[in-house]
């Protein structure tokens, strides 16, 4: 019992800001849930709404719980010890249904379909799990979509009492799954603790494991071997990865976007921009988190740098960034114009210029600061920072979409760029500040 | 008179509160061999990471050539190697790219040495550095940092994976450095024996401070276990105050002598006010038993 009770509190605890964040999100939800009756709104609309609101909750804490399960699971006692197991599936399946039972009063409040539904949530957190438990990408992308393929059968009217049924047993069959498989990320483990390999956002984003992107970026190495090997001081090579600097994750970008377009329908298109920014605002903060995975390799020749407080090394650190940014977004637009031109689609060229370049001047100002605050337990500062630079990336587009064609001539716009210069110099000097020890941890 | 390449006031470093180096001074002249031990968390990574301005100190005064690191011109900095404790990093890259690519930052590299090093101890050029074993990562570390043939030398635990037969190489080329271009090596280790065949002096961190710094010759001449017989149990006071681990007991009291003495243990074994036998201490014994004193 009190193996239980210790491994409750730590699944619950292992991440206090990413627990805050999902209780906040559950307390809103909850609270418009609430809401419904005095907004007379429709009830068939309501029940789907609260449906929204639940199945966007139990993802968030699947996700939550799924972080926990796998630091748990990467003890070797997963893999040999019975009461182990038993306390993690254990502690995980009690959270779950405890967690539900006070959302399902709102889904209940507004239900208008088959009383099955109301398990929904609890089958929802289970597969999201399986986005952070799934042991390659192809399990951690098809596993989670399992409930919504099945949901598709809603489209042959099929009953929903049937469907809820059907996920209801793959949910069984997959926690029948996640407690009698052994395996163990035991490389994981090995690899977390030596802090052998930094999980690059590349691998956290796409899933892939990090010994395949290390993989990767050694075959990229290979090719730009000789550069490397005549490097003199250039400290690319240590902050970056190859792929990064080579503007390889914006092509990369670009392919999806291009295997997305191909797919899609022609009114479905005109998302192609929305992706595009999208994805060009997500890639500047991978660049970021990567680096700072990377940031302790300058250890090794951080002393040859002058300066004060080793001002020429940050400096030296921030022109690279700079750089890098201002390549694959460009790298990116370039593309994208391209496949678009090829793809015969209509595209507002200036519109999606003007919106990376938006978005670049934003992630220069901002990206200084995340530099600074440690990543693997996430901070407050860390979640702020982030936040305040999607909030400003999404005012600024929504304002761009109804100025594109008067930009340049736009007051707004030089203010816009005033403002990012003024944020720029704020966080490159706590940047500067900031002791070179603090920029090496990588907790 | 060698001077001091490395000279330490009062230095202090604490994380959340606790003082890991207190005050602690300390000066390494030219030239030197110094094996730096301590327990366990005793505070050496950060002393010698400290001495690489990788960390920030709290309080005192660091030296090195008699400059603070602000004002220390780039070519001597240049000729600073270092090999860090944890040997992670460029885990893409191979072999020989690692190599010339950190060459890169040091005019004095030396890349005949490096790959006669390299060859040397079996470090395949083309194998990833991701797919080195512990030891052959560490010493890929030691190559590089070798290879730059500088004047202050700072390995952190550079040994701990090696097998013996690679220690022994390890250490015979550190002696053919050394002795070559009088380059001033600062080591920490917990294979007492290793230090005893390289370095000449070794200093012990104790409590956040430099409390043993001794050449080891004159420290292995002195340092010894004493049986003092008396008729009853005998204080430190009576005896010699200069020991540790004094144990009266009811025929006269044990002891360790854990610091040089002025004279060799046999004159002192003459001198002393009551009869005494000693058992010289290696060493290893001489840490362990300084070690059971601390707790």
């Amino acid at each position: 019992m009190k193996s239980i009770k210790q491994t409750l509190w730590f699944m619950l605890t292992h991440s206090i800001v990413s627990l805050g964040a999902v209780v906040l999100l559950t307390l809103v939800f909850a609270a418009i849930q609430l809401a419904f009756p005095l907004s007379h709104l429709d009830s068939e609309k309501a029940f789907q709404t609260s449906l929204m609101f639940n199945v966007v909750v139990a993802s968030f804490l699947g996700i939550y719980l799924g972080g926990a399960l796998l630091s748990l699971k990467t003890n070797y006692l997963w893999r040999i010890n019975q009461h182990y197991r038993n306390c993690l599936i254990g502690a995980y399946l009690i959270i779950i249904i405890l967690f539900n039972l006070v959302q399902v009063p709102l889904l209940a409040m507004n239900l208008n379909a088959s009383v099955t539904v109301l398990f929904a949530p609890f089958c929802i957190t289970i597969f999201a799990s399986q986005m952070v438990l799934g042991k390659n990408a192809f399990l951690k992308i098809i596993i989670p979509t399992i409930p919504y393929l099945i949901l598709q059968l809603y489209r042959i009217e099929v009953d929903i009492s049937i469907i809820m049924s059907l996920i209801i047993v793959a949910t069984m069959v997959l926690l029948t799954s996640l407690y009698s498989n052994r395996y163990y990320p035991a490389n994981l483990s090995r690899k977390r603790s030596k802090d052998n390999l930094p999980m690059t956002t590349s691998a956290i984003a796409t899933g892939i494991q990090p010994s395949l992107v290390s993989s990767f970026n050694h075959y990229v190495g290979l090719i730009a071997a000789d550069s490397i090997r005549r490097s003199k001081k250039n400290i690319d090579w240590a902050i970056l990865m190859p792929h990064t600097k080579l503007a390889m994750g914006a092509i990369f970008y670009v392919l999806l976007i291009t295997g997305f377009l191909l797919v899609v329908g022609d009114k479905d298109k005109s998302m192609s921009e929305a992706f595009s920014i999208l994805f060009v605002s997500v890639s500047l903060i991978s660049i970021v988190i990567e680096s700072r995975h990377l940031l302790r390799q300058t250890r090794l020749f951080a002393h040859v740098f002058t300066g004060k407080d080793h001002q020429q090394l940050k400096s030296k650190i921030l022109f690279s960034l700079d750089k890098t940014f201002v390549v694959n977004s460009m790298v990116f637009v370039v593309s994208i114009w391209l496949v678009s031109h090829f793809l015969a689609m209509p595209l507002n060229t200036s519109s999606l210029l003007f919106s990376v370049l938006a978005i670049v001047l934003i992630g220069l100002a901002v990206y200084p600061t995340l530099l600074c605050i440690s990543w693997i337990n996430i901070s407050f500062a860390q979640v702020f920072s982030i936040c305040a630079y999607g909030g400003l990336i999404f005012i600024t587009m929504r304002w761009l979409t109804g100025h594109s064609e008067t930009v340049l001539v736009e007051t707004n716009s030089y203010l816009f760029l005033l403002g990012c210069l003024i944020v720029r110099s704020i966080s490159q000097s706590i940047f500067w500040k900031r002791p070179i020890e603090n920029l090496y941890k990588n907790k | 008179m060698t001077s001091s390449i490395i000279s330490i006031n009062n230095l202090s470093k604490s994380y959340q509160g606790s003082a890991v180096l207190k005050s602690l001074n300390w000066q390494v002249a030219q030239g030197d061999i110094v094996a730096l031990l301590g327990k366990n968390g005793a505070g050496k990574s950060t002393l010698l990471e400290s001495l690489m301005n990788l960390r920030e100190i709290d309080s005192g005064e660091l030296q090195l050539w008699g400059k603070p690191w602000k004002d220390l011109p780039q070519s001597q900095r240049e000729k600073i190697g270092f090999v860090a404790q944890d040997t992670v990093g460029f885990e893409w890259m191979r072999v020989k790219e690692f190599l010339a690519y950190l060459g890169g930052f040091f005019p004095s590299w030396d890349a005949d040495y490096c790959e006669h090093l390299r060859a040397k101890w079996n470090l395949e050029e083309k194998k990833k550095v991701g797919d080195l074993s512990g030891g052959q990562t560490q010493i890929l570390h030691v190559i590089q940092a070798l290879s730059i043939k500088p004047e202050l030398l700072i390995l952190d635990e550079p040994v701990a994976h090696l097998d013996p037969n690679m220690r022994r190489q390890f250490l015979s080329e550190l002696i053919n450095l050394t002795c070559d271009t009088n380059t001033t090596v600062i080591f920490s280790s917990h294979i007492v024996s290793d230090l005893e065949r390289i370095a000449n002096k070794v200093a012990l961190l104790i409590d956040g401070q430099i409390e043993y710094y001794h050449e080891i010759d004159q420290l292995k001449s002195s340092i010894a276990h004493l049986k003092i017989s008396a008729d009853g149990p005998l204080e430190k006071e009576d005896y010699f105050t200069d020991t540790i681990n004094w144990q009266p007991h009811s025929g006269g009291a044990t002891a360790t002598i854990a610091r040089p003495i002025n004279q060799t243990l046999e004159d002192f074994q003459i001198n002393a006010k009551h009869s005494t036998e000693f058992t010289r201490l290696s060493l290893e014994d001489w840490y362990l038993e300084i070690c059971n004193e601390v707790d």
